[in-house]
């Protein structure tokens, strides 16, 4: 997990355009969710959820066409993980929000992780990077 | 062979003396051994025997050991007894003993006992403070794991804090930044800037408060030294400094090839630690400078400010944990400062301050290119 890996600076994803594609969010934050979603809302993309549990997260990959996602790894008492492994299963792309900064997730080495707090142009350019990517 | 003692100079003996039959029952006593018990004479119909003047615990000891000494070696020597007074209470003396034959053919037993209320005393107080010593470590190792349960429920709960109040923070980040987003309004920016900078300040705070917790609790900081290009690090630090204080002029100076074994994320910290401390302190007007040099095998890694000079006799303090440069400057705790130094500390390195009128302030750390063992 490192800064450059999360704001990717690649000439590609900066013009990868959004396009009303449909990205869950899983946060069990209410005032980041709701944050997170206007964010995404207004640079044209459509939210699933938001999910603030690993359950609801899980029932709405399995129901619900989805392009992209953004994983909270801290759900209360829970980890996303589980969540992490359905989506690889799918192919959907997807990248982890942490507040343990100084503590890295052994379990998301290899995968893209913004820690928190960061800015909302930090979460969006992750985001392309990562639909970028695919 | 010995002949019988006589009375008139046993009774002027300073020491008790006794003369009994291999069973114990008393021959004759000397005055002071009868003064001693408060008897006016023995054998007594209540004392017939030598162990009839003991206490319980005495003759307990006569039976087991007395009788087996004497016969094995056919003498005892500074034997501490018990004896009880006439009048009920405990009188401790020290017993010489021997087995004798008198002329007659009589095996008798000469006994002489010497008052030990003096070393009685000497070791009763022994024993008290022998105890008083313990109850006193035993007090001392409740404290300290009384202390260091204290200590472990600190890191937990600042653990705990850290992590939640990233959440509010990341909320307050990006709302802010999302309020200003089609905004052009100088002023509204200005709110957003300082706004975003108090985050900033809060999350040092955070990280410093769990880096403090951790030395305070009496362990090292967690460092992992790797080879690194230290000028790159600068860099990128300064890079992500910039959006934190846009408003004053980060430059970089780099002497020397970048090689260094440091822990990156570390040395970043050092630098965001000296960079808010001269932006806190220091006139904002004039660029602030980060310079990495290494060179003839040391690495020296500091911050520039132009400014008031800082107190020289604050200077000693300035490293240590709750010391402020000045209190008109209002916040931080003086962590900061605090962390650099100990994050000097773990790479076998000191933190280094100069500060005057005319060439400002520069605070930073030095230490050696290599960790003393080699990286593994």
């Amino acid at each position: 997990m490192t800064r450059s890996e999360a704001t990717p600076d690649a000439q590609p994803a900066r013009e990868f355009p959004f396009n009303q594609q449909r990205i869950l969010i899983v946060e069990d934050d209410k005032a980041i969710a709701d944050l997170t979603t206007q964010l995404l809302q207004d640079r044209g993309l459509q939210v699933v959820g938001p999910a603030p549990t690993l359950s609801r997260a899980i029932e709405l990959i399995q129901s619900e066409m989805l392009d992209g996602a953004i994983l909270d790894v801290n759900l209360g008492l829970e980890t996303s993980f589980a969540a992490a492994v359905l989506l690889k299963e799918r192919g959907i792309p997807f990248f982890f929000t942490t507040a343990f900064a100084y503590r890295p997730h052994p379990e998301v080495s290899n995968d893209t992780c913004l820690a928190k707090p960061y800015r909302a142009r930090e979460l969006v350019e992750t985001l392309r990077g990562v639909l970028a990517r695919g | 062979m010995t002949t019988e003692p006589a009375d008139d100079w046993c009774d002027l003996a300073p020491c008790g003396l006794m003369l009994t039959d291999s069973s114990g029952t008393i021959l004759r006593a000397n005055a002071q051994f009868c003064q001693s018990l408060g008897y006016r004479a023995l054998p007594q119909p209540g004392a017939p025997t030598f162990q009839s003047l003991l206490s319980m615990g005495g003759r307990m000891f006569h039976q087991t050991h007395w009788q087996p000494l004497l016969e094995m070696q056919s003498a005892v020597m500074e034997v501490k007894f018990d004896f009880l007074h006439a009048e009920g209470h405990r009188v401790p003396m020290v017993i010489n003993a021997r087995v004798l034959t008198l002329e007659s053919g009589q095996v008798v037993h000469s006994i002489a006992a010497f008052a030990a209320t003096d070393r009685d005393r000497y070791e009763q107080a022994l024993l008290k403070a022998k105890s008083e010593a313990e109850s006193l470590l035993r007090e001392r190792t409740d404290l300290e794991q009384q202390a260091s349960e204290r200590s472990l429920f600190a890191e937990q709960l600042i653990g705990i804090v850290s992590h939640d109040m990233r959440n509010p923070l990341t909320a307050i980040r990006m709302g802010t930044e999302m309020l200003v987003m089609k905004d052009s309004d100088p002023g509204q920016l200005k709110i957003a800037e300082r706004i975003n900078q108090s985050v900033d300040r809060a999350l040092a705070l955070i990280e410093d408060m769990l880096d403090f917790t951790l030395t305070k609790t009496g362990r090292s900081l967690d460092v992992e030294r790797v080879a690194i290009d230290l000028h790159d690090v600068a860099d990128a630090a300064i890079e992500e400094l910039r959006w934190s204080f846009p408003r004053i002029t980060l430059t970089h100076v780099s002497e020397g090839d970048g090689l260094v074994w440091g822990d990156s994320s570390r040395l970043t910290r050092v630098i965001g630690n000296l960079v808010a401390n001269a932006y806190r302190y220091g006139d904002s007007s004039h660029p602030v400078t980060v310079t990495t040099r290494v060179h003839g095998g040391r690495v020296r890694l500091d911050v520039h400010n132009m400014g008031p000079p800082i107190a020289p006799s604050l200077i000693p303090l300035l490293f240590k944990a709750m010391s402020r440069g000045s209190s008109s400057h209002g916040g931080g705790v003086g962590l900061g400062l605090y962390i650099v130094s100990q994050i000097a500390a773990a790479h076998d390195g000191t933190p280094y301050i100069t500060s005057t009128a005319e060439d400002g302030t520069r605070i930073g750390i030095e230490f050696p290119l290599k960790p003393a063992l080699p990286a593994v």
